[in-house]
């Protein structure tokens, strides 16, 4: 709150700093608009985790539609402005729904060719945007009444209100990335598998970033046809992507005031810079590439971990100290359903161009059970249960729980079934805190798009999560960064993520790998505890355990089942003796 | 006789051209294709690397006179300044968090700084290049126009480049180096093979094609810094219309674009910009792989 | 992302660096500068595809303001030259013009190269009342508003275009005729100019081939051009595109069909093609070097341009100086900087430096010139490194230029009496 109210101090004595020169007065401006630019973009980039490289197509559209509204048909200046918003909102789904089925680098690619339609339009629509030249002869811009305001050749009034409207856009972008859409942003950031594995369409997700994304920058392209008096097509060159890239990067992604600092820098340069220095986009581009090796999180980034870690919170107790788990997991015990297989596979199968992983597997789970699944090495186990959720779309066969067939649905809609999973190779979001890990996992009974009041009032999300971390002993290390935990520690996490979303089915893939045989021992006794209440299906190499907690077991080898039946049953088994069991 | 207001022999002569501007654009994309297809990676300097191959042969020809000297000197050179951008720079990225996106960030970097560094070396304005003597004139009037030596001489450039690079990598000793040292790093490092040196190999391997690329285009445009501009997304869109990571795609890419193109500027003159990116998009929504493109490939 | 209270800090700090870094300048601007010195301010597009033009231009402002300045300067004050560069780019032209004016407080405003700097330096300057004068082709007359303090003694499109069509005509070059263009405003105004034209000479106009503004290889758009068999065949480019463009004309043989003009060309494009390239091509020109062995004014201006530079100067480089000339002249002589004063000394103002007599036509600011249309020489025939044209015909600025009321002015009042 404090930041706030200095953040408005600062804006609102800013022009005493320009001498109330018009001129400085303009450049401020720009800067408060590019940095808003910057903002948008960085939702994109910082929060949510997806580069793009098209974002001239939402500030250009933006800025030209805005500026046709107002110079060829006199429409109010408020008007104009919320129909260039909306005109960057628009751009960027279209965008969004064309690229988002990649990822990553060929993403931003795509985003960047695409967005060059956008300029060759308005290149070639040379009538109505003024092509090559810009497009000027905007009307003398006032607010409508009551207010009726001139803007035009009042730089001190036009700073001012786009100053505030800036400031306006700033605090929703906060209160965006605090609420829970803008966790759930975080999450799939931090890690996209596992937020889908939680429930969340990360595909949506994204798609929503882009539009808030899209959105943000289409407001900055109208108040920036206002600030300048003028669309230029550089507004929508495939520069402008860059730009904004520099200008995020500068001051550092995932913060808020970076990207104002960045786009300060950034015009610093462009204008300044560029009187003494003839080349000075070596020094930009030498800039730049320095800022990606050695100080990533930009200057603000870097300014706040220098003096933010040190307000960090306390470390909690040493290793080795995990508490027994007292209670169980879930809000009461869950209704055996007894009589029905919660989940069964039928003839399931899997192959990888010559290889079979997983041939004709006919697999039943009763509810209530806690299965066990052995195999060597390579038998398929891990993935036959990225069959079971959703993450590999199976080759054949069919997979029906609770009656439902549910082959081929997607990873996330598995999970809001009531599936969960927990991973034999350490799958948290390692750049959350523990106990945000936690929270966004139960977040996703509750609410996904959600985008207005604080993430943290969900109080039943958070009594959950809470809850689950004191049985797991991680109440003390809620603070921690989950990547800075040990990994007996991040296992437990594993198990919790999992638990959190409520399943009514859980599967954990090698719960006790890498952990000492003290952590093994409370993990096991911890997993049998479990089973009363959900119904469990574990992937174990340790023998002890199997043997001890499980209700029954599955052999699987070659991708085959070779024996089911129970622990007994299974140890004297020939053919699981003379395969697996060294006996 | 006409079809849609052209006569016969001026389509003749425009899929000509379409056929030899498809392969120019071939030449242009198979560093970027090749380099995506083994690292993974899409080389946001690409483009730079293209103008650096002009320059490279602008020197040559400027310090010796001979265009098939420089067309040796060029991806020699830049191949070098290309593995050493890769030792000196991208190297420090892997393996660190957002890997994929420091790349791409870190070239751009360079992507801005380069051009400026050759402003400030050989100066702003372009540099002519002439087509070398041996290669001018006309060979035979095709319709309204001569075709030039030169354009044929591109064509078979193409030709005999291909089944070369295809020999090279599926046939030789250091292609199956290549080919296995960027596909699966812990099993070939195992192996014994020295898996940094490859990348840098690869990486210079396809530096080397686009300054190739450079020389052999720079007697037909303006060579300026700025020249490396459009070429990134050119590729790209060649790439991810015939498919990323194989040589058909390559192939097919280019010439559907190339004739593309030239069937636009003849028909539907007001269309030529955009008529590639629609090609783009419309491949996106239809067959997202590409014509040719393997499975799986465009997946982060 | 932590929202700890240690973000107070870190926003004082940014928020104060931030405010300095961009608005440190405002106090060292206050020191006064040289108050006795006149300030012409000078916006060209230094950095981007135009920087060697642009430094030819700068150099003739040079000889300019030292020829005025050696002949008493301003009402006895020196002229001082402040260059800002537009990067080639409108917004930055625009602000770079009020930076001149707000912070400079210059007076006068001179330079842009091409119609998008010329466009957003205007709007500028009539905001602020401020004389703006243009280097590049003079095509704001067509373009709808116009400002009053507008000037330039550069050629506008439809004077390019009538010479070239008039040139062609008296030469008997064949009736047919067609355009192969670039695609944006400055051509298209070429197109309409081009069939007026035509239809005043009775030859027939087939219409234009339009190819994108950046074409790097112009050989899909040939067969077209060729499909239309003009007898005459006019190439309006610009650059890079026109050097692109004329290599590959040069190569496919198309002069052997028709005859091709470039509407107009400069000297640094016909040295980035290399030599041999405009082989056989016409061009239009405001000026030629040649011109130094016909007017002394112009032997004089030659000689201290390769002094300075060290090259021969181009063509743009003679509407360079006039502009200058003729504007700080004129305000000398009216011993007034104010702009209304100087405005109206500008309309009709007849004169001569450094080619034939020329005039401003009151009415619309156009400056009635010559054009000089040359024919590109072979290789071989060059004598140095920049002989590459002989001029062929000037044709008279009476003919070709296209009347006040074509345009939409009032013939008979002064431009500064009609908006």
């Amino acid at each position: 709150m404090r930041g706030l109210l200095l953040a408005a101090l600062v804006l609102a004595t800013a022009p005493l700093y320009a001498d109330y020169t018009p001129f400085y007065l303009g450049l401020l401006t720009e800067v408060l608009v590019f940095g808003l630019f910057a903002l948008a973009y960085d939702v994109l980039l910082g929060h949510a985790g997806v580069l793009s490289l098209g974002h001239s197509a939402f500030l250009g559209v933006a800025a030209y539609t805005t500026g046709i509204l107002l110079a060829r048909y006199r429409a109010p200046l408020e008007l104009s402005l919320l129909a260039g918003a909306l005109g960057g909102l628009l751009t960027s789904l279209i965008l969004g729904i064309l690229v988002l089925r990649k990822r990553g680098v060929y993403l931003a690619m795509l985003t960047l060719a695409l967005s060059q339609v956008f300029y060759y339009i308005v290149l070639m629509w040379t009538p109505v945007t003024g092509g090559t030249d810009g497009l000027g002869n905007l009307p003398i811009l006032y607010l409508s009444e009551p207010l009726g305001w001139r803007l035009s050749k009042r730089p001190i009034t036009r700073y001012y209100v786009i100053a505030a409207l800036i400031f306006l856009a700033m605090l929703a972008i906060r209160h965006l990335l605090y609420s829970p859409l803008g966790r759930v942003m975080r999450a799939v950031k931090a890690n996209e598998t596992r937020a889908a594995a939680c429930g969340y369409d990360t595909r949506r997700i994204r798609l929503a970033a882009f539009a808030v994304s899209g959105l943000f920058s289409g407001l900055a392209g109208a108040l920036l046809t206002v600030a300048l008096e003028f669309v230029p097509i550089e507004n929508i060159h495939w520069q402008m992507s860059g730009a904004v890239l520099i200008m995020a990067l500068f001051g550092g992604t995932g913060t808020l005031l970076g990207p104002f600092v960045g786009a300060g820098v950034f015009i610093w340069m462009r204008d300044f810079l560029s009187k003494y220095l003839e080349y000075w986009e070596v020094f930009v581009g030498g800039a730049f590439v320095l800022i990606v090796l050695f100080l990533p999180d930009g200057i603000v980034g870097s300014l706040a971990r220098l003096v933010g870690r040190r307000g960090a919170a306390p470390v909690g107790a040493a290793e080795g100290q995990l508490p027994e788990p007292e209670r169980l997991a879930s809000a009461g015990p869950r209704p055996h359903g007894g009589d029905g297989r919660l989940l069964e596979s039928r003839g399931l199968t899997k192959t990888f161009g010559g290889l079979t992983a997983v041939n004709g597997v006919d697999f039943q789970v009763r509810a209530g059970e806690l299965r066990s699944v052995i195999g060597p090495n390579g038998a398929g186990k891990t993935t036959f249960f990225n069959l079971l959720t959703g993450v590999l779309p199976p080759s054949g066969g069919r997979i029906l729980f609770k009656g439902q067939d549910i082959t081929g649905l997607p990873a996330h809609a598995v999970s809001r079934l009531g599936i969960a999973r927990s991973y034999q190779v350490t799958n948290i979001f390692g750049d959350l805190t523990v106990f945000e890990n936690v929270r966004i996992a139960a977040q996703s009974r509750v609410t996904h798009y959600r985008f207005w009041g604080r993430a943290e009032s969900l109080a039943a999300v958070n009594a959950r999560a809470e809850e689950i971390l004191r049985q797991l002993g991680l109440t003390g290390k809620r603070h921690a960064l989950a990547r800075e935990l040990s990994h007996g520690e991040q296992r437990y996490l594993e198990i919790g993520i999992a638990l959190a979303t409520d399943p009514d089915f859980l599967l954990l893939d090698e719960p006790t790998a890498g952990m000492s045989p003290d952590e093994t021992q409370r993990t096991a006794a911890f997993v049998r505890r479990l089973a009363g209440h959900v119904t469990i299906v574990v992937v174990e190499h340790d023998m002890e355990v199997v043997m001890g907690i499980s209700d029954r077991i599955t052999v699987l080898n070659y991708g085959e089942i070779l024996a089911e039946g129970t622990p007994a049953e299974i140890r004297e088994n020939p053919d699981v003796r003379r395969v697996y069991l060294k006996d | 006789m006409t079809l849609f207001g052209f006569p016969l022999e001026i389509w003749y002569t425009q899929l000509f051209i379409g056929l030899v501007n498809g392969c120019i654009l071939i030449l242009v994309a198979l560093g970027l294709s090749i380099v995506f297809g083994l690292m993974g990676i899409i080389n946001f300097a690409h483009g730079i690397f293209y103008m650096l191959g002009a320059y490279a042969g602008w020197l040559t020809i400027h310090l010796t006179g001979s265009f098939w000297l420089a067309l040796v000197a060029a991806p020699v050179s830049v191949g070098v300044i290309g593995a050493l951008v890769e030792r000196g720079v991208l190297k420090r990225i892997y393996g660190t968090k957002n890997a994929s996106f420091a790349g791409v960030l870190v070239t751009y970097g360079l992507a801005i700084m380069i051009p400026d560094l050759v402003r400030m070396t050989f100066g702003r304005p372009g540099k002519p290049f002439a087509v070398p003597e041996a290669l001018t004139g006309s060979l035979f009037r095709l319709g309204a126009i001569d075709v030039h030596g030169y354009r044929v001489f591109i064509l078979f450039v193409t030709a005999g480049l291909l089944p070369l690079l295809w020999l090279l990598l599926n046939r030789t000793n250091l292609g199956l180096v290549i080919r296995a040292g960027t596909s699966d790093n812990l099993m070939v490092q195992l192996l014994g093979i020295n898996v940094a040196r490859t990348w840098t190999i690869t990486y210079a391997l396809g530096a080397a094609l686009a300054a190739f690329a450079g020389v052999i285009t720079a007697p037909l445009v303006a060579v300026a810094p700025e020249m490396g501009g459009l070429v990134l997304i050119e590729c790209f869109i060649v790439t991810v219309v015939g498919g990323m990571g194989t040589f058909l795609g390559v192939v097919a890419g280019g010439l559907l674009i190339g004739e593309a193109l030239a069937l636009t500027g003849m028909l539907y003159d007001v269309l030529a910009d955009v008529v590639i990116y629609l090609a783009m998009a419309l491949v996106l929504l239809v067959r997202p792989r590409g014509l040719f493109g393997q499975e799986g490939m465009s997946e982060e | 992302m932590s929202l700890t209270s240690r973000r107070t800090i870190l926003k004082t700090l940014a928020g104060a660096g931030a405010a300095t870094a961009v608005s440190g300048f405002p106090f060292v601007n206050r020191l006064a500068l040289g108050a006795s010195t006149i300030k012409l301010g000078v916006v060209v597009p230094m950095t981007g595809p135009m920087a060697l033009e642009a430094q030819e231009m700068l150099a003739a402002t040079q000889i300019a303001v030292e020829d005025v300045n050696a002949a008493g300067g301003v009402m006895g004050r020196k002229v001082e030259t402040v260059i800002r560069d537009s990067e080639f780019k409108p917004e930055v032209a625009k602000r770079k013009a009020t930076e001149l004016i707000e912070v400079e407080k210059a007076p006068f405003l001179v330079g842009a190269i091409v119609g998008f700097e010329g466009i957003a330096m205007a709007e500028v300057g009539c905001k602020n009342d401020v004389i703006v004068s243009f280097f590049g082709q003079n095509f704001l007359t067509v373009k709808g508003k116009m400002c009053k303090y507008q000037f330039g003694n550069n050629l506008t499109p439809y004077q390019t275009a009538a010479a070239a069509a008039h040139f062609v005509s008296e030469q008997k070059m064949g009736k047919r005729w067609h355009m192969l263009a670039n695609n944006y405003s400055w051509p298209q105004m070429f197109e309409r100019a081009y069939s007026l034209v035509a239809k005043q000479v009775g030859a027939d106009w087939t219409g234009v081939t339009w190819a994108p503004l950046g074409t790097r290889d112009f050989l899909p758009f040939l067969p077209k051009v060729a499909a239309a068999k003009a007898d005459v065949v006019f190439i309006t480019t610009w650059a890079a595109d026109q050097v692109a463009c004329a290599k590959q004309v040069q190569e496919f043989g198309l002069a052997k069909q028709a005859r091709v003009i470039h509407s107009i060309t400069e000297l640094t494009f016909a040295e980035a093609a290399g030599a041999g390239v405009y082989e056989n091509f016409y061009s239009g020109m405001p000026w030629y070097w040649h011109l130094k062995d016909k007017f002394p004014a112009a032997k004089r201006y030659y000689d201290r341009h390769v002094a300075l530079r060290k090259r021969a100067p181009s063509g743009y480089t003679a509407s360079t100086y006039s502009t200058v000339r003729l504007l700080l002249e004129t305000a000398n002589e009216v011993k007034s900087l104010e702009t209304d004063k100087v405005t109206r000394a500008l309309e009709g103002r007849k004169f001569q430096y450094l080619k034939g007599p020329e005039q401003i036509r009151a009415c619309d600011h156009v400056n009635i010139q010559d054009v000089y249309l040359c024919k590109g020489k072979p290789a071989g025939a060059m004598k140095d490194a920049w002989d590459f044209f002989d001029i062929v015909q000037a044709v008279s600025g009476e003919s070709t230029s296209e009347s006040c009321e074509g345009e939409g002015f009032d013939p008979k009042k002064p431009l500064s009496q009609q908006i």
